[in-house]
């Protein structure tokens, strides 16, 4: 074990530590905006998955979340099935999603491919918009009851925090132990040969078919946090707006590694809360940052923090 | 390392461009601030209206000079882009940093629901609803810190259906509105009575929410033999239906019944010419015979140079009653179960008429029938029927009616009238 994996080590253990700890360091509102950085930064992260390893930039992440989002919504309101099989069967939706869909869309790539996205993207909008009679059209569901786990209910504020925690934490790590197993290795290689990789042997279209599976799998389980973080669920966090957003977060952190997802989302939420106190046109003053981050970090805010590791070593 | 550098530089430099000294309403005023907090969509689809529903609100604040029961207020105005999680993470903001204790809004049903099923999680603080009409805001079990001074969408109708069959004689009405909580509540409401009183209607047609730009295929199930034609759409979907309306030559053939936002200036720009006569029900109009709606429209009018609108007068409203309650309680919104209790008890004369709560805290109004005339070179809503004393269950008995689901595509029904209970 070499002298940079264990201040790597550390500084892994230091975050683990604050993310465990910071619900009793900052005020309450600052819990509530952290628990949707969360949430939104798993998003993100099956967006990276797919975009930064996998070399496939996707708008159909918010279809996922969405399919998993009303199935929760739905099993919640209208029948009485407990929290862990609804959770299930909503992470299960969506995966089944993500396979149909990849079924079709591994015969395409590059713009093809986010066109195919775009085109899913906004079959799921649509859909929640206009099978009122499932979704509650444009009118959403709501009073969605927050989850009872061990007895306790995961209302608001830590509780809802901590329920986010566990699996966005298990999730990162999944993400992380999977891009360095040999699928990972593979994957990443068809995003930068693919040609290549078939002629070495590799099924690309079977690596391309898991990434999109799995991303779906992860992007469900951050519709399922999403819902149950709100209560309630509707067509706007599935609009292709939801999934700009996503994309955005993505390139601002940086869509090259899972760290990027992270730092994306703490950086989205905390400018468009903050921003939004002093002016309307808040969305301006995101889209200077944006550029400014593009011009200056073209690879993502995660860029400084690797430069500075560079320059220390 | 220089980039970085350079990075934080630009940045300060245009966060100093962007929030100019006390970006927010001027610096915190003296003393014991009472602190009110405002949701409004000042981003989204109804930012086009959203700032002047602010002006509504700061309007009533500037006649008590921005002073209630001894307190200097200071608002917290938050924009929701109309999206109900942004609603319930700007309530969050508003009780958790600002300390908030009472709040004003939101606007549309969507963030009225969610804020209805959030006020659980905030039992200190007291939402006034200003601008939602979904109906089970204030019914099907009510929260006690939830008021709403707008209207429910079924309430300003009932009086309207009537009025349909019994007085402009018609028997057979067609119905087409937007597929969400909002129009169903309407026509409900319209239908409730109309059907009741005897009246037929052949078909029900819903269209998505700002959906179809082309309504060809809406406007060809339209029957032709009925009396009338109720239209529940609003902005360009409302526009953009009567110009199709009348490409298919129906315009005048088949009169038009607007709900209560089918006819609003905006739409009246538009196509005014086309709406001359078209029959509304609303709680609003261009012209009320009140010497507070002229005051409000002559103020509002000073400060934004036009005319007011049915948002802008319900956020007036609702801070004229927040400000009469909170005069009553010397200003100390701490002591919520009394404000609500004071706030239950107001009665005012606003510029929209006589203004109380029934005991569901729904406000009770004066509901119109409105219509569209040509005055001078403008198209204006003209009252020409007032019914006083409207409250959100009609001539129904408030159990009967809570026990009945929400009015949806197909209901109400017939048979489902026939068992009603009256009060």
């Amino acid at each position: 074990m070499n002298a940079e994996s264990v201040s790597r080590r550390s500084m892994l253990l230091l975050a683990l530590l604050l993310a465990a700890v910071i619900p009793w360091i900052v005020p309450n509102f600052y819990t509530f905006l952290l628990t949707k950085v969360l949430f939104l930064s798993l998003a993100s992260a099956s967006l990276i998955l797919l975009a930064g390893y996998g070399g496939m930039l996707s708008l159909a992440q918010v279809a996922f979340y969405g399919v998993s989002g009303y199935i929760v919504a739905y099993l919640a309101l209208r029948t009485g099935v407990s929290f862990l099989p609804t959770v299930i069967l909503a992470i299960l939706g969506a995966t089944i999603t993500g396979a149909l869909f990849a079924f079709i869309a591994v015969r395409t790539s590059g713009l093809y491919f986010l066109m195919m996205t775009l085109a899913l993207g906004q079959i799921a909008f649509f859909g929640a918009f206009q099978w009122a009679r499932i979704t509650g059209g444009y009118d959403g569901m709501v009073g969605i009851p927050a989850p009872v786990v061990f007895g306790q209910v995961m209302a608001s504020g830590k509780a809802a925090y901590y329920f986010t925690l566990v699996p966005v934490l298990a999730g990162f790590y999944w993400l992380h132990r999977m891009v360095r197993s040999p699928f990972g290795v593979a994957l990443q290689g068809i995003r930068d040969g693919d040609v290549r990789m078939a002629a070495l042997g590799f099924n690309v279209k079977v690596h391309r078919f898991l990434a999109i599976v799995f991303s779906a799998m992860i992007a469900g389980a951050a519709g399922v946090l999403s819902t149950y973080f709100y209560g309630m669920m509707s067509p706007q966090l599935v609009s292709l707006g939801a999934a700009v957003t996503l994309l955005f977060i993505s390139l601002l952190g940086g869509i090259a590694r899972f760290e990027g997802a992270l730092i994306g989302a703490l950086v989205f939420v905390l400018l468009e809360d903050y921003a939004s106190v002093f002016t309307a046109r808040y969305n301006t003053i995101i889209g200077l940052f944006f550029i400014l981050v593009v011009l200056f970090f073209p690879k993502g805010i995660a860029e400084i923090f690797r430069r500075k590791k560079r320059a220390v070593l | 390392m220089k980039r970085p550098l350079l990075f934080v530089v630009v940045l300060v430099v245009i966060a100093g461009l962007a929030f100019p000294a006390g970006g927010r309403e001027a610096a915190a005023p003296e003393g014991d601030v009472l602190k009110v907090g405002v949701l409004a969509p000042l981003t989204g689809v109804f930012a086009g209206g959203g700032w002047l529903i602010v002006e509504g609100v700061k309007l009533a604040f500037e006649g008590v000079d921005y002073q209630v029961g001894g307190r200097p207020v200071q608002l917290f105005i938050e924009d929701t882009g109309a999206r109900p999680e942004m609603a319930i993470q700007k309530t969050q903001r508003l009780v958790e940093r600002e300390g908030v204790q009472l709040i004003i809004g939101p606007l549309s049903g969507g963030e009225g629901m969610a804020m209805k099923e959030f006020a659980d999680r905030i039992p200190n603080v007291t939402v006034v609803v200003a601008g939602a009409a979904s109906e089970d805001i204030t019914m099907r079990g009510i929260k006690p810190n939830v008021f709403r001074t707008s209207y429910s969408g079924a309430q300003v109708m009932f009086p309207f259906g009537e009025y349909a069959y019994n007085e402009l004689g018609m028997r057979q009405v067609a119905v087409i509105a937007s597929d969400y909580a909002f129009p169903h509540s309407q026509v409900g409401g319209f239908l409730s009575t109309f059907l009741l009183a005897g009246g037929e209607v052949p078909a029900r047609i819903w269209v998505p929410f700002g959906g179809p730009v082309d309504f060809s295929s809406y406007i060809a199930q339209i029957p032709r033999d009925i009396d009338g034609l109720f239209v529940g759409l609003g902005g360009t979907d409302a526009i953009n239906f009567v110009q199709q309306f009348k490409e298919f030559g129906l315009l005048g053939q088949i009169p038009i019944l607007g709900g209560s936002i089918f006819v609003d200036p905006v739409v009246l720009s538009q196509v005014g010419e086309d709406l001359i006569g078209v029959k509304a029900g609303s709680h609003y109009a261009q012209e009320l015979p009140y010497p507070e709606f002229r005051a409000f429209e002559e103020a509002f009018f000073a400060r934004n140079q036009m005319p007011t609108s049915l948002w802008a007068a319900d956020y007036f409203v609702a801070t004229q009653a927040v400000i009469a309650a909170l005069e009553e309680v010397g200003g100390r919104i701490e002591d919520q179960a009394g404000f609500r209790e004071a706030l239950r008890n107001v009665e005012l004369d606003t510029p929209r008429g006589p203004f109380r709560f029934d005991e569901f805290q729904n406000v009770v109004l004066t509901a119109r029938i409105t219509e569209v005339r040509k005055i001078g070179d403008q198209y204006r809503n003209i009252v020409i029927k007032n019914v006083p004393d409207q409250d959100q269950f009609g001539p129904f008995d408030p159990d009967w009616y809570q026990a009945q689901p929400p009015f949806g595509r197909d209901t109400p029904t017939l048979p489902m009238l026939r068992q009603a209970v009256f009060r």
